[in-house]
């Protein structure tokens, strides 16, 4: 007889968060240029309660300090969001091979990024591209969702095919931009589209830190509902859930949530969709678990495909979307394949 | 405790359900019997509030407006026809779901699912996962679900079961409906059925009601609702009347 086993939340959480320390200090201390371990950590103490234990050098404290710690927790946050982002959509649609992606926020993201690196003065574009990213994601959620939107409430399956349109749409403008670009705007709209934390900035973790603060409690908050939704929506609303408000909060939070995501990092696919899975394998679909733990795990996984990405090819370093996108696309193959039965 | 009055529910100019007044007392359990489109399913929505319609129907005598969120679903549950869950849950947390609008800590949460297991007969498979389950087990699990959820009822509940038993065996089918009918002879609740075997209410229900596109053609009790000129108008089919060695009426 089959029976299902769950890891229980007590057993997993201490080893995932050591593992999840151990990871940020690796990454602290690992990069193209060689610093001492034990002084690279302890100048990240000395930082925050301004003591002066380190014996790094000036320059070397500013590798740490103003590169990997910034790009750590960046990497971190991001990794949270875009984990939790896809565990909710998956729920929202009952889906568990929906993306964030799949709505469109990224490709409108992508869009909007597009425009601005193409189309405006170089001098505006620290501001502006991770702005228009922004506002291009949660556009283009609030059109797809307001086509979805009818009488009865919203209907999932034109959801889905309004976001496969953006998405082609997007897709298509973009193209049309890279014959307008100059070459750095064609290099710089390559690069950014692939993703990446190199360019952390104070703002972008600040602005990161309180998306994941937001979306993290909301979410946490709203767990039960979204359990709910899993049987169905006229299930949910017989055990009392306020369906059409909860699906419209969710909507714009995961919108603020991705597109923020790909407004600090640009593009990196298939967290959302790799990382609320393996959860799933280990604790069950129950969201009150599998949230806290996809964030959790999101976060460490990607932090460790930053590392990866900027370790493989050093000196130089390869986008961390393609590494994602390498990992992450032959899993979600192999997915589609053990589903095909109950796909077609 | 339910009661619908002046209901009626129409799409693009086609009136689906044309109601004058029905009602269901606490207690009573109520078969409702049609043809396939005679507004069945419908009318369930209507009472589950998924269907826009006019006229009212309310519950303990407050309309269903009026009912907050959670304390209607403590009150109205609807056992769902098919149930499809893409999610690789176990049986024992499908039926947890029920916990969803109810305070209780997990220590009561956990004795209200096994309980509501024991009495559906779902227990020796909790473990299992609910995609490995056959149909007719996958309707219990949800009964288990909707059983838990209204456990903790202030006044009466109200039970709406659709076909509750279409994807079960013979023996299952009987276990389903003497759970029903206990439910509401015993506990008191309101329980309403929409059913396909006219003898299945003939022998459960205690009241039947009878929809033919979209109207009440009949309602009391099964023996006098279901004769044969009624049964030949809604499906188009004369049954014979015999009658069983303890007395009870039977369409064949």
């Amino acid at each position: 007889m089959v029976v299902v086993k769950r890891w229980a939340t007590e057993v997993l959480t201490p080893p995932l968060v050591i593992g999840l320390v151990l990871l940020v200090a690796l990454s602290i201390t690992t990069g193209p240029m060689d610093l001492p371990v034990f002084p690279s950590l302890v100048a990240v103490w000395d930082g925050v309660w301004g003591s002066g234990l380190s014996s790094l050098q000036e320059y070397e404290y500013a590798v740490v300090w103003d590169l990997r710690l910034p790009r750590t927790l960046l990497a971190l946050m991001v990794g949270a969001i875009l984990a939790q982002c896809g565990a909710v959509m998956q729920g929202m649609f009952r889906n568990p091979l929906a993306d964030p992606g799949i709505i469109g926020v990224s490709s409108g993201a992508a869009l909007g990024a597009a425009i601005a690196i193409v189309l405006l003065p170089v001098a505006v574009q620290g501001v502006a591209t991770p702005l228009a990213a922004f506002v291009g994601g949660l556009l283009t959620t609030l059109f797809v969702y307001s086509l979805a939107r009818s009488g009865s409430g919203t209907s999932v399956v034109v959801l889905l095919l309004a976001g496969v349109a953006i998405t082609a749409f997007s897709t298509a403008m973009i193209g049309l931009l890279t014959y307008l670009a100059s070459d750095t705007a064609l290099r710089d709209l390559s690069l950014w589209q692939m993703g990446s934390f190199a360019a952390a900035s104070a703002t972008d973790l600040i602005l990161v830190l309180i998306t994941v603060v937001v979306i993290g409690t909301f979410f946490q908050r709203k767990a039960n509902a979204l359990n709910a939704l899993l049987l169905g929506e006229s299930e949910a609303r017989h055990l009392g859930i306020d369906v059409e408000t909860f699906k419209r909060q969710a909507i714009v939070l995961t919108a603020v949530g991705v597109g923020i995501a790909v407004s600090v990092s640009g593009i990196i696919g298939f967290v959302g969709l790799v990382v609320p899975h393996l959860v799933r394998m280990l604790v069950g679909p129950d969201h009150r678990v599998l949230l806290p733990l996809s964030g959790l795990i999101g976060g460490g996984l990607l932090l460790l495909a930053d590392m990866g990405a900027r370790t493989w090819m050093a000196p130089s370093e390869m986008p961390v979307g393609l590494v994602t996108a390498g990992l992450g696309a032959p899993f979600f193959m192999v997915l589609l394949f053990q589903r095909r039965k109950s796909l077609i | 405790m339910l009661s619908i009055k002046n209901l009626c529910y129409s799409v693009s100019g086609k009136q689906l359900l044309d109601i004058h007044s029905l009602d269901c007392a606490e207690g009573e359990f109520v078969s409702l019997l049609g043809a396939n489109g005679a507004g069945k399913s419908t009318m369930f929505k209507a009472i589950g509030g998924e269907v826009l319609f006019k006229g009212e129907i309310s519950l303990h005598r407050k309309p269903m407006k009026q009912w907050k969120n959670l304390s209607l679903a403590k009150h109205l549950g609807v056992l769902p026809q098919v149930s499809q869950l893409e999610f690789p849950f176990s049986v024992e947390e499908v039926v947890s779901l029920g916990l969803i609008p109810l305070k209780a800590s997990k220590a009561e949460g956990r004795q209200l699912v096994l309980e509501a297991m024991k009495a559906t007969d779902t227990v020796h498979f909790q473990k299992r996962p609910y995609s490995g389950l056959s149909g007719g087990e996958r309707q219990r699990v949800h009964l288990a679900r909707v059983l838990v959820q209204l456990s903790q009822a202030e006044l009466s509940p109200l039970l709406l079961l659709d076909e509750p038993t279409s994807a079960q065996d013979l023996g299952q089918q009987h276990q389903m409906l003497s759970l029903a009918q206990s439910l509401s002879h015993d506990r008191n609740w309101g329980v309403i059925a929409i059913l396909h075997d006219l003898n299945h209410a003939l022998r459960y229900s205690d009241t039947c009601w009878l929809l033919d596109e979209g109207q009440v053609i009949d309602s009391g009790p099964p023996d006098m609702v279901l004769n044969a000129p009624q049964v030949n108008r809604v499906w188009g089919y004369v049954p014979q009347v015999v009658v069983s060695d303890d007395g009870k009426r039977m369409l064949l």
